[in-house]
């Protein structure tokens, strides 16, 4: 084995084998693993509020039967009456009375799920133009033209030499997210790595071992040797980390 | 063979080896003796390759020393050098590796050096559970398993008690015996005189004795005289040719000016028939080291 490998092979096991290390690795994956584990608990508690919604206003019915990400309209319940015996029971988040002036008022108990029903104001607002219109006798597709929304598109484009070429939109999420993992990845390797670094030329400038090595080896032998067996630790860092992803995507 | 001519090195304005030179053959000691901070280091520095001299040359085998040298050399430093963490056995290996040796060869010779150097300990202990002496003697087993044919050791004897300095008497002579050409220092008058074939000394970077034991002593002359016999110390200090009588139990040291008295000694101490104790001898090397680190004080 040639005095490189010796060396390599020294610093390399070491540093492999000392819990240090190890906690290390494994630092990251855990804090990512709280993190995510919290992220996901703060989702789980956001279930959507069980609304009602009640009053004599023509559009009532249809309000009825709009549907909200964080809201479920339970239809069943139409009058005042029955809503205050299920908010009672809890049966329901909080009831929606809309008048004849369209005024929409939201009752909710002190220890309900929140709810702002403001989500629900522009689809409100927009029944009730279609309420008008229809009353004011506009055709239907003319309704259906007024409800359309406008659309926006974003169209990600690179200017090279004068020229504009549209660029891959779709990609640039994905590219600010690998950028920002790269700057993170770095900084936590050169933290982690600086460290080690120091320990190693410490442990061997602080006794005399350098004078022994140096007088059985090269310099730039051993120096090469030890920069080798870091950049080993730090592949195999990544390649755990990798191996940790593509379990965690599979399974 | 090393030679080592007009050797010289100052870091700024001071001298730190001024002019030396000498030989090392195979299969001889040479003992490098002289004060802290004579130049004894730093010139083991300059024939290892960390520094350049100012001056001279250093021919091993008749050519420059180069790191394909390496291999054949064996270097023991001044402080312990070890690394705390690994085991007796691994930190053999390392560095005999490092010294171009296989695992494999140096592996069964491990139990043997661990035994003829009495170490205190199992080759799975860790270096930082010997004590002082026992890792000294690690560092002196992975100092010398390759069997170089140069060794050069920093203050060896330094922390050993005198049985195990005896035993590391035993390991250098084993090796000079091989062939090998060793240098080492001490301060040690004791040792250096019992196992060293040449002698030099470095008193502020230059070569102030040179030659081997029993060269350097005559060089004084036989001026000690250790009586045990009738005559007194009043008597003695009488006589001419005496400068100082000094009584260690039953024996006296007598400090002769002129060894021509000491037959003069003989016949009277003689007189009344046998007597157990007459030696004249030349100073020992712990005096004559005084004598000549004095001479630079006057």
């Amino acid at each position: 084995m040639t005095k490189f490998k010796v060396i390599f092979k020294q610093v390399f096991m070491k540093n492999i084998k000392s819990p240090a290390y190890l906690t290390m690795i494994l630092m990251p994956v855990l804090l990512l693993g709280v993190v995510f584990g919290i992220g996901k608990i703060i989702d789980q508690s956001q279930t959507a509020a069980k609304i009602a919604i009640v009053g004599q206003a023509p559009e009532s019915a249809a309000i009825r039967q709009l549907k909200g990400t964080d809201y479920t309209v339970k239809p069943a319940i139409t009058t005042v009456k029955q809503a205050k015996q299920a908010l009672e029971k809890e049966q329901i988040d909080g009831y929606l009375t809309v008048d004849q002036q369209a005024q929409i008022t939201y009752y909710q108990q002190q220890a309900s799920h929140d709810f702002d029903p403001s989500t629900l104001q522009n689809q409100i607002n927009q029944l009730q133009l279609v309420t008008l219109a229809e009353a004011a006798n506009v055709p239907t597709a003319q309704i259906k033209q007024l409800m359309t929304p406008t659309t926006v598109k974003t169209v990600t484009v690179s200017v090279e030499d004068g020229q504009q070429k549209i660029a891959q939109s779709q990609n640039q999420d994905v590219t600010q997210m690998i950028s920002l993992g790269i700057t993170v990845l770095m900084f936590v390797f050169i933290v982690n790595y600086a460290g080690i670094i120091a320990q190693e030329i410490a442990t061997e400038k602080g006794s005399r071992i350098m004078e022994i090595i140096l007088s059985s080896v090269s310099a730039t032998t051993q120096f090469f040797a030890k920069v080798g067996a870091i950049l080993a630790l730090v592949l195999t860092q990544i390649g755990v980390y990798l191996v940790i992803g593509w379990s965690v995507i599979n399974f | 063979m090393l030679t080592l001519s007009h050797l010289s090195k100052s870091f700024g304005a001071m001298k730190a080896v001024d002019d030396v030179s000498f030989t090392v053959q195979p299969g001889e000691i040479l003992g490098l003796i002289g004060q802290n901070g004579a130049g004894k280091t730093t010139t083991f520095r300059m024939i290892l390759n960390f520094m350049t001299p100012d001056q001279g040359t250093i021919l091993w085998k008749g050519h420059a020393f180069t790191s394909r040298d390496y291999d054949q050399l064996g270097y023991l430093p001044e402080e312990r050098s070890l690394y705390p963490k690994m085991t007796v056995e691994q930190q053999i290996l390392y560095f005999a590796q490092l010294r171009g040796c296989k695992a494999a060869d140096v592996k069964p010779r491990i139990d043997d050096w661990l035994a003829r150097f009495a170490v205190k300990g199992k080759r799975t202990d860790k270096i930082k559970d010997l004590s002082k002496g026992n890792q000294q003697k690690v560092q002196l087993i992975a100092t010398l398993i390759h069997e170089p044919d140069l060794i050069i050791l920093d203050e060896p004897f330094s922390g050993l008690d005198p049985v195990n300095a005896g035993l590391l008497e035993d390991g250098i002579e084993w090796l000079k015996a091989k062939g090998a050409a060793i240098i080492f220092s001490s301060h040690d008058m004791t040792n250096v005189a019992k196992i060293s074939d040449r002698i030099v000394m470095l008193r502020q970077g230059q070569i102030a004795l040179a030659g081997t034991v029993d060269e350097i002593r005559q060089q004084f002359g036989r001026t000690k005289l250790f009586l045990e016999s009738p005559l007194t110390q009043t008597t003695l200090e009488a006589l001419p040719g005496v400068s100082r009588v000094t009584p260690h139990g039953q024996q006296l040291e007598i400090t002769l000016t002129d060894e021509a008295v000491g037959p003069q000694i003989f016949e009277l101490a003689t007189k009344a028939g046998y007597i157990p104790e007459f030696s004249q001898q030349a100073p020992s090397l712990d005096e004559i080291f005084r004598i000549k680190v004095a001479e630079t004080n006057d």
